[in-house]
């Protein structure tokens, strides 16, 4: 499986994402592979699910994956509700 | 139910049979996760230990953790751990997926989905899942997996592909030396849990010892000694044979192969190990089972013993360079930066030096292809071995020129395959006259390994695309509604424009290459680190790490462990925090939390144009949280150190993101590349997520109090 975060440059906000999930990931003990992107370089990229802050859902076009949109980055909470479902329902 | 995974169940192993308590820091070291990881598990752990109402470990801050019960109680625990069985352990995808190939690969007949579903206590649908995957891994050996409606399921191949595969199964999880080690260790004592388990099971109930004393006995007869691979895999090969052979599953080999295997040295010996397998084992091993055994021996290479090589390391190398030079200049190839070739080669000429040595003619049963596929190496080789000759004193053989020229020949193609790696660019512009031509020329220039597709005007994109294959598209107007990375540029090409493109180039050359390059060059600095470590007191580490990284020509901040990342009160200091700004608009909150760092140094005053420019174009969505901004852009846009600053809004403003309205906190930053400011960014993340933090932050009227708070 692979799970990739996304965003406009991908020095900020997609690896503040990749480290919320990559410890969300260890703690539920599920193995996945986790990257953060770009947008420019993530075009025609193949993920499984991918992790964007909400107001960049109109740039998200064209993926073939799950998109789970995210509205308050800081919230743990939040991203594990979100996320452990689609990845669990995924994995059966 | 109590859950405990491997990585639990290996730490709880170590603990116990530690002396001493151990800090959470090293346990950490050891397993190579952070410290977090390892809290966590030891919560969990002690969650097992009371579930079986055993004694809690023990957590003292300077001293370590440590299991404080009896040593019956540590036997206990012992025990329970490996018991552990797919009951109450969860299986990753992946172990379930081992455990069905282990079950499937040594069935006897038919299994049925129902078994499965029972033994690893998983739905149906799963196991059904998870046959899709053992499918396509089986298939990489040639194996089928057959269903059939009243029976269930089995595998369907050769024997020959069935013992390779549950070899490959043992070496695609661990080395095999370890696989063999495994399998000798009495179950009670072993610590990776469920896979062990899982391989032991391959060989239940088979005598390892004896089978160990045969190919001793082999050694002696050979004169010679295996290497400690070699040795393992032996002893797996015919233990694995053994166990067919039980099961009534004998191998096939080729008449004309047999014919030609029965003249060697190896097969007199096989046939020897064989009668002393019939008789301790009680079975009966046919002449194909014998040849089966010739090829391992001969396949082991029967090496000189790992001494020889270690005492004749210098020269084997300088012999290895030489009869590389030699082949590169009379080919006009470059194999200079062909690791592969260089350690494969000198591997392989250490015992082909003792064979020649000693006068053990090795048969190469690929001569007369390798003669026919590669004619002109093969001369080549034959005339580049003068160094090799003069070592050993003699002409070299057809037979052994034919092993070196396979190492060469498989160069040429790696040579090939790295040649034919480009990264394919379409340039792109409003027009497609002048710029895009003066674009890819810029391009060609600074960049190897890519190939310009074609230089088009933006609305023939579509056509090219359909027309051809493209890694990336470097453009100067926007392009929607295709499936390729793209790069928007400067048509005159700045410099953080190249930067931008080397990146995307990098990214769609074979991913392996780089990388690989990167991992090697990271080890290789950590490994003189710990050898000077050994032997002397390091004064300033990092003050070493920046020398040897200079002097080795190597990056000395990626990936190496003990390289400092900033923490968040490096970042945020008196310097860099504001508080109660005037700001009537994002912008202006974007550019005075951006002219603290200008005014600092950090970074060059476009950084901050760059910054308002990509909430312009890319949208608020860098508003992270309710109320927190946090504007940045890429290091290539001008940055000079890692750094970050923050303020606060007197009155504030709205940045038109959907939810997260309007925003008084605004924290700037600055990246280098995309590591080394993680830390401070983590624990950023760590500060935000508390609203009641957040709400301080907003609120206090001194600097001092926003420091206090960071700390």
């Amino acid at each position: 499986m692979r799970i990739v975060t996304l965003c406009g440059m991908g020095f900020g906000t997609s690896l503040m994402m990749k480290m919320a999930i990559d410890e969300l990931l260890r703690k539920h003990s599920i193995k996945a592979e986790l990257q953060a992107w770009d947008l420019g370089s993530a075009k025609g990229q193949a993920a499984d699910i991918i992790v964007a802050p909400r107001d960049m859902e109109k740039h998200l076009t064209g993926f073939n994956a799950r998109v789970i949109l995210i509205d308050n980055l800081t919230n743990k909470q939040e991203i594990e509700n979100k996320l452990i479902p689609v990845v669990k329902e995924l994995m059966r | 139910m109590i859950y405990m995974d491997e990585r639990c169940a290996q730490l709880l192993c170590k603990l116990i049979s530690a002396e001493k308590p151990i800090k959470i820091s090293d346990l950490a070291l050891m397993l190579g996760v952070s410290a977090r990881t390892i809290r966590y598990d030891l919560d969990k752990i002690d969650e097992f230990l009371r579930h079986n109402q055993l004694p809690q470990l023990s957590r003292k801050p300077n001293a370590g953790i440590k299991f404080v019960g009896s040593s019956e109680q540590k036997n206990e625990v012992l025990t329970l751990i490996s018991n552990i069985n797919s009951y109450n352990y969860i299986l990753t995808p992946r172990e379930r997926q081992n455990a069905i190939l282990i079950e499937l690969l040594q069935a006897e007949n038919y299994i049925t989905i129902e078994y499965l579903t029972e033994i690893l206590s998983v739905s149906r649908g799963t196991i059904i899942n998870d046959l899709r995957k053992v499918k396509v891994w089986l298939t990489r050996y040639n194996l089928k997996l057959k269903s059939s409606p009243r029976y269930g399921i089995k595998i369907e191949g050769s024997e020959k592909d069935l013992r390779k595969a549950v070899v490959a199964l043992l070496t695609d999880n661990m080395e095999i030396e370890k696989a063999l080690k495994i399998i000798k260790t009495p179950l009670s004592r072993q610590i990776n849990v469920v896979m062990d388990q899982q391989i032991k099971k391959l060989f239940e109930d088979l005598d390892i010892g004896v089978i160990e004393e045969t190919i001793r006995m082999a050694e002696r007869q050979m004169e010679t000694v295996f290497s400690d691979g070699a040795y393992s895999e032996l002893v797996i090969h015919i233990a694995l044979a053994i166990k067919r052979i039980q099961i009534g599953r004998n191998i096939n080999i080729p008449k004309d192969e047999l014919a030609s295997l029965k003249f060697t040295k190896e097969f007199a010996v096989a046939s020897r190990i064989a009668q002393k397998l019939e008789r301790h084992f009680s079975i009966k091993i046919p002449i194909d089972e014998i040849g089966y055994i010739t090829v391992h021996l001969l396949g082991g290479k029967v090496t000189a013993t790992n001494t020889w090589v270690k005492e004749n390391w210098v020269k084997l190398q300088v012999v290895t360079a030489k009869i590389i030079e030699s082949v590169q200049s009379k080919m006009g190839v470059d194999f200079s930066a062909d690791n592969e070739l260089y350690k494969g080669l000198m591997e392989h000429l250490g015992p082909t030096i003792y064979r020649l040595k000693h006068d053990l003619p090795l048969k190469n049963p690929i001569l007369d292809e390798v003669k026919e596929n590669y004619s002109q190496i093969f001369q080549v080789v034959k005339k580049s071995l003068r160094a090799l000759e003069e070592f050993v004193g003699s002409k070299i053989n057809d037979e052994e020129i034919g092993f070196i020229t396979v190492h060469f020949g498989a160069a040429l193609e790696r040579n090939k395959a790295k040649n034919k790696a480009v990264c394919r660019i379409l340039v792109v512009c409003g027009t497609g006259v002048g710029t895009t031509k003066l674009l890819s020329s810029r391009i060609k220039a600074e960049f190897n390994g890519v190939e310009i597709v074609g230089s088009v005007a933006s609305h023939r994109v579509k056509e090219m695309l359909s027309k051809n294959k493209v890694d990336l598209i470097v453009s100067t107007v926007p392009i929607p509604g295709d499936n390729v990375p793209e790069v928007l540029v400067n048509p005159l090409l700045p410099r953080e424009d190249i930067v931008r493109i080397r990146r995307l180039i990098e990214r769609c050359l074979p991913a392996k290459d780089v990388t690989n390059k990167m991992n090697n060059k990271t080890v290789y600095l950590e490994e003189i680190l710990k050898i000077i470590q050994k032997h002397c007191k390091i004064g300033c580490r990092s003050g070493l790490v920046n020398d040897l990284a200079k002097y080795l020509n190597i990056p000395s901040n990626k990936g190496l462990k003990g390289v400092v990342q900033p923490l968040l009160k490096d970042l945020l200091t008196e310097k860099t925090i504001k508080l109660n700004v005037d700001a009537k608009n994002w912008e202006e909150a974007v550019r005075i939390g951006g002219d603290i760092l200008v005014k600092n140094g950090f970074v060059e005053p476009r950084y901050v144009d760059a910054m308002v420019r990509n909430v312009k174009e890319i949208g608020p969505y860098i508003v992270i949280a309710p109320g927190i901004a946090m504007p940045h852009a890429r290091p290539e846009d001008g940055v000079k150190q890692v750094c970050m600053s923050l303020i606060t809004l007197k009155k504030s403003v709205e940045f038109g993101h959907s939810k997260n309205n309007p925003v008084s906190v605004v924290v700037c930053f600055g990246a280098i590349d995309n590591s080394t400011h993680l830390k401070a960014l983590s624990q950023l993340v760590e500060l935000l997520g508390s609203m009641r933090i957040v709400d301080k932050i907003k609120n206090v009227r001194t600097v001092d109090k926003v420091l206090a708070l960071i700390n």
